[in-house]
């Protein structure tokens, strides 16, 4: 179907193409305009803290295709240091650092499956999934078409 | 930012947004709100700045195309509301986590208090038993599990075990005290919908052990798992306590 869509992160501007491409395969693979915009969103939220604490990475955007669901798939790549304690960065801290639920946090609610790989030596890959189930009547359809 | 800015900052971002609609102008929207959460601005500011707004681009269409204008302006609404959706999500997860905090804090204090009751301290079978009924409740209640027991062996292993489970169904929950033969099986790793923490003594040697089973949301917790730990550290000391007056 689509093959992987990857915009380099390296200034704040970059952000605007990246949320472009994510809205128009999320409204490719039947996502709402609201499920558009969160995605968009998480894709705002990560791609700034690469801007602010690494300079540069890459997001890489690509559709994933079952029967029973389409989703959409982001990974955040940076060569950065690594996140030193991913609790922590996952952590809002509305307990303690006055945080907001803005950022790495933010991002995962807006998201369905969410996970960090990071170490001082590789940087840090944020790996982000939306998924959109597909009923009965899509189905159908889908499996008609296939068979004219 | 005052509340000022931020409207002619809003009332600037929309009118460019009803006439490019490009993405730059979306992101435009999307920081607005963003800074309005950071700011602390409430809802109802980007309400009353999108009114306007929209009342402004009306004014100027003269009604013609009323229907696409509101259509566009609704776009930019859900972009500049997108920042508080996402705080939303995190204050409801933090209610909640605050909500179970404070609820085990309270059945903590109200356990500590029940076991340090001189009552319980007599050392025979039923005043055990009735520790152990305490516990097994509490137990299930602080991890949302269907299912608590507690097995201690009341002489080293060697007397008959005393079970105690409690368990809780749709509307009620009722315990039962059973006389096991054997000591519990160790923990398998093949029940990950169990969490079993061991009751020991103060000299470190095994009295028993504190287990929940069928947590109502899904497997437990790392913090369903301390809370139990504390449960036991606090039924330890009773049992000792007890075993020692007999």
């Amino acid at each position: 179907m689509n093959g992987d869509l990857r915009v380099a992160i390296e200034a704040d501007a970059d952000l605007v193409e990246a949320r472009a491409a994510a809205r128009r395969l999320a409204t490719s693979l039947g996502f709402s305009r609201t499920d558009a915009t969160l995605i968009a969103t998480a894709i705002s939220e990560i791609a700034r803290n690469i801007v602010v604490h690494v300079g540069r990475g890459t997001i890489t955007m690509r559709a994933l295709v079952e029967d029973e669901r389409r989703g959409l798939q982001i990974v955040a790549e940076d060569n950065g240091a690594g996140i030193r304690d991913v609790e922590a960065a996952l952590d809002d801290g509305y307990a303690g650092r006055g945080g907001l639920g803005l950022g790495l946090p933010g991002a995962r609610r807006l998201m369905d499956d969410f996970e960090i790989d990071t170490s001082p030596e590789r940087g840090t890959r944020v790996t982000m999934k939306k998924w959109r189930v597909r009923d009965e009547l899509e189905r159908l359809r889908d499996r008609r078409r296939n068979e004219r | 930012m005052m509340r000022a800015q931020f409207r002619s900052r809003y009332l600037a971002a929309f009118a460019t947004f009803m006439l490019d609609q490009s993405e730059q102008s979306l992101r435009a929207a999307y920081e607005l709100g963003r800074d309005a959460v950071k700011d602390d601005f409430s809802v109802l500011e980007i309400a009353g700045a999108h009114h306007q707004a929209l009342a402004l681009a009306l004014a100027e269409s003269a009604g013609e195309d009323a229907p696409s204008v509101c259509t566009t302006a609704g776009e930019f609404l859900v972009e500049a509301l997108a920042a508080f959706e996402m705080v939303q999500r995190g204050s409801s997860d933090a209610r909640r986590a605050a909500f179970v905090e404070r609820r085990n804090a309270r059945m903590l204090r109200q356990l500590s208090a029940l076991l340090a009751d001189e009552s319980l301290a007599a050392g025979d079978r039923d005043s055990l038993e009735e520790i152990l009924q305490v516990v097994a409740e509490h137990a299930r209640e602080m991890t949302g599990a269907r299912a608590g027991r507690v097995r201690v062996a009341v002489d080293g292993g060697r007397a008959p075990w005393i079970e105690v489970r409690s368990e809780s169904g749709d509307d009620e929950t009722w315990s039962e005290v059973l006389q096991p033969r054997e000591p519990p099986a160790a923990a398998s790793p093949s029940e990950p919908s169990a969490v079993r923490v061991p009751l020991l003594s103060l000299d470190g040697s095994p009295l028993g052990s504190i287990q929940v089973e069928d947590g109502q949301t899904g497997e437990f917790s790392a913090a369903d798992e301390a809370v139990l730990t504390q449960v036991a550290q606090m039924t330890a000391a009773a049992i000792e306590r007890a075993i020692a007056y007999s």
